[in-house]
């Protein structure tokens, strides 16, 4: 769980470890929050140092509350879209070959032979 | 140990919706994605099965029955197989309406300049024939097409004629008020078996507010009865738009519907075009998905209660979500219906990649203009603008839908993105498409969810 520190009454604050969460998961993680926050990343040593500033409005402790658990659930949902994505990268690109190529030697290889 | 197939899933009603490559889905305890990711599914387990046979996961790293999977796959895309199939013909600008959301800029009814010429139209329906798609629909707009009906006749008439050449099969549809259905028109109607397109906004004090003219809702009911009975009532459809008034009246407007001898309703937001451009799109959208889900509740009573009428946009999600089949609604599509599926041919000669493009283009802004009706197929739907579009109108490499569990049952619109937010592949977050269909799918998932015993055979009697 990552923990959460109150910069000022429209900011927060984060640490992350990249060896736990890649730029890519926290990037995507963090996208949805672009509208309302403004974002601001830095790399101190090894550790990503996260910032989100309200546009608009303060941030009162029930929505520290609910963002920490949030963000930490995306962290999570978006780490598990990784591991998805990068163990069914080739899957998907054998299956959009067979299904959208006109050319039938895609549809006889025999792709499970190595398997036997 | 078993191996990922490609899924995308997100949280909904304490459940997790997983979605498989071809959409097919499985409602799971929440927490299940990240179990499957671990290899903690028990392989005895009743959804160790359901993610197996639902090609989630595979005992080999390759599935053996990966050509059905592939098959499944082309049969979701098959839109893409035949290209542009809908061919809009956009005949005037000039309209007898003064409509308060009109999304196609029109103008006033004497100024001819705002015709489409004999010649435009000529080059337009030879370009239309050089389409691979078998089956083509040439859809007649405006303005009011109806105010130039030589121009109808002719293009049916030309049609006609070169199709004896091509063979392709052909459906004409009209869109009109009906406020100026003569009767030769519904002669043409009638030989050529055209179907007519018209709006009807629900209840007479919100048609005639919408339309901005009194009298407007009775002439179109008028018209609807004169065209039913020369051409057949299933000849004849209608649409609603819904304005800023007609968000207060959602079992109102259903039961004009009704009233009126229809068994669908498109529940249809405004597009942020037009003259409507000043509205405050953000609460309007709000608005719209509140009013969306409380007609749906409503029309779903109604089915139980025995009166079958049908909500348009449901049916086509609910169709993609239950179904194998290919849906063809190009706002849904992935690449994006604009180009692949439909073709705007603007009065004054040029071609744009679709309604909303050539609406922006009253507006000064061209950026969706894809070339003259004299220039070559070639030259217009291989050109250096339909290559820009390309790049962005697939929602599986757009930020935010490529990992969004309803990529499937939803699609792109850069033109959509453009006008909204300045940049063709848009920003999810603020983006009124992405939160309408978002929340849409939300409501009907959540219904199949909590309500599956109550909704699901209407649902079913919809798409069957
Ligand atoms: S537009 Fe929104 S709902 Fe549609 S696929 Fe993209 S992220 Fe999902």
């Amino acid at each position: 769980m990552i923990s959460f520190q109150r910069f000022d009454q429209n900011s927060f604050s984060f640490t992350i470890d990249p060896n736990i969460f890649s730029e890519k998961v926290i990037t995507k993680s963090l996208y949805n929050y672009a509208n309302e926050y403004m974002i601001t990343w830095e790399k101190v040593g090894d550790i990503f140092s996260i910032v989100l500033r309200k546009k608009d409005g303060v941030i009162n402790q029930d929505l520290l509350k609910y963002l920490s658990e949030k963000i930490n659930q995306d962290l999570i949902d978006y780490k598990t879209r990784e591991i998805i994505f990068a163990e069914t990268k080739d899957i998907r690109n054998i299956l959009l070959i067979k299904a959208l190529s006109n050319n039938e030697d895609f549809e006889n290889i025999d792709l499970l032979k190595d398997e036997a | 140990m078993y191996h990922l197939l490609p899924f995308r899933f997100k949280r909904l009603s304490n459940k997790e919706i997983l979605v498989n490559e071809v959409g097919d889905f499985l409602l799971a305890p929440t927490g299940t994605a990240r179990l499957i990711v671990d290899r903690a599914i028990d392989n005895e387990s009743e959804l160790y099965k359901d993610l197996f046979s639902n090609f989630f996961i595979s005992q080999t790293k390759v599935p053996y029955l990966i050509d059905n999977l592939a098959a499944r796959y082309r049969t979701k895309k098959a839109f893409l197989n035949d290209f542009t199939a809908l061919h809009i013909f956009v005949l005037t600008l000039r309209c007898n309406q003064n409509c308060q959301y009109c999304q196609a800029s029109s103008r006033v009814c004497e100024k001819h300049e705002y015709d489409m010429t004999y010649e435009t139209l000529e080059h337009s329906i030879s370009l239309m024939f050089e389409s691979p798609s078998p089956a083509i629909t040439v859809e007649f707009q405006g303005g009011e097409p109806t105010l130039v009906p030589h121009l109808i006749k002719f293009a049916i008439e030309k049609v006609e004629e070169l199709n004896s050449r091509h063979g392709k099969k052909i459906t004409y549809v009209i869109c009109t008020n009906l406020i100026n259905l003569r009767n030769e028109m519904l002669d043409t109607c009638l030989k050529y078996n055209v179907l007519i397109s018209t709006s009807l906004d629900g209840p007479k004090f919100i048609h005639d507010t919408n339309r901005g003219k009194e009298g407007s809702y009775d002439e179109v009911i008028r018209g609807i009865k004169k065209s039913r009975l020369a051409l057949g009532n299933d000849r004849v459809s209608a649409l609603m738009t819904t304005s800023e008034l007609s968000l207060n009246y959602p079992k109102e407007i259903v039961d004009n519907y009704i009233e009126n001898g229809f068994s669908n309703i498109f529940l249809r937001a405004l597009n942020p075009y037009g003259n409507a451009k000043e509205n405050d799109w953000k609460s309007y959208y709000e608005r719209f998905t509140d009013f969306f889900e409380q007609s749906l509740n409503y029309i779903i009573e109604l089915n139980k209660q025995g009166t079958f009428i049908v909500e348009d946009f449901t049916s086509i999600i609910v169709r993609k979500i239950l179904t194998p089949f290919n849906v063809g609604f190009v706002d849904l599509q992935s690449p994006a219906g604009i180009i692949n599926s439909v073709i705007v041919y603007n009065y004054d000669g040029f071609i744009y990649a679709s309604d909303e493009s050539r609406m922006l283009a009253e507006h000064g802004d061209f950026t969706f203009r894809l070339g003259k009706v004299t220039d070559t197929y070639r030259e217009v739907f291989y050109g250096d603008e339909v290559q820009k579009i390309t790049k962005v109108w697939a929602n599986e490499a757009l930020p935010g839908c490529s990992e969004c569990a309803y990529q499937t049952y939803c699609g792109a619109d850069p033109i959509r993105n453009y006008t909204q937010q300045g940049d063709m592949i848009g920003f999810r977050p603020t983006s009124y498409f992405c939160s309408k269909n978002m929340k849409i799918i939300d409501i009907i998932f959540e219904m199949l969810i909590n309500r599956k015993e109550e909704v699901l055979p209407i649902f079913k009697k919809w798409i069957s």
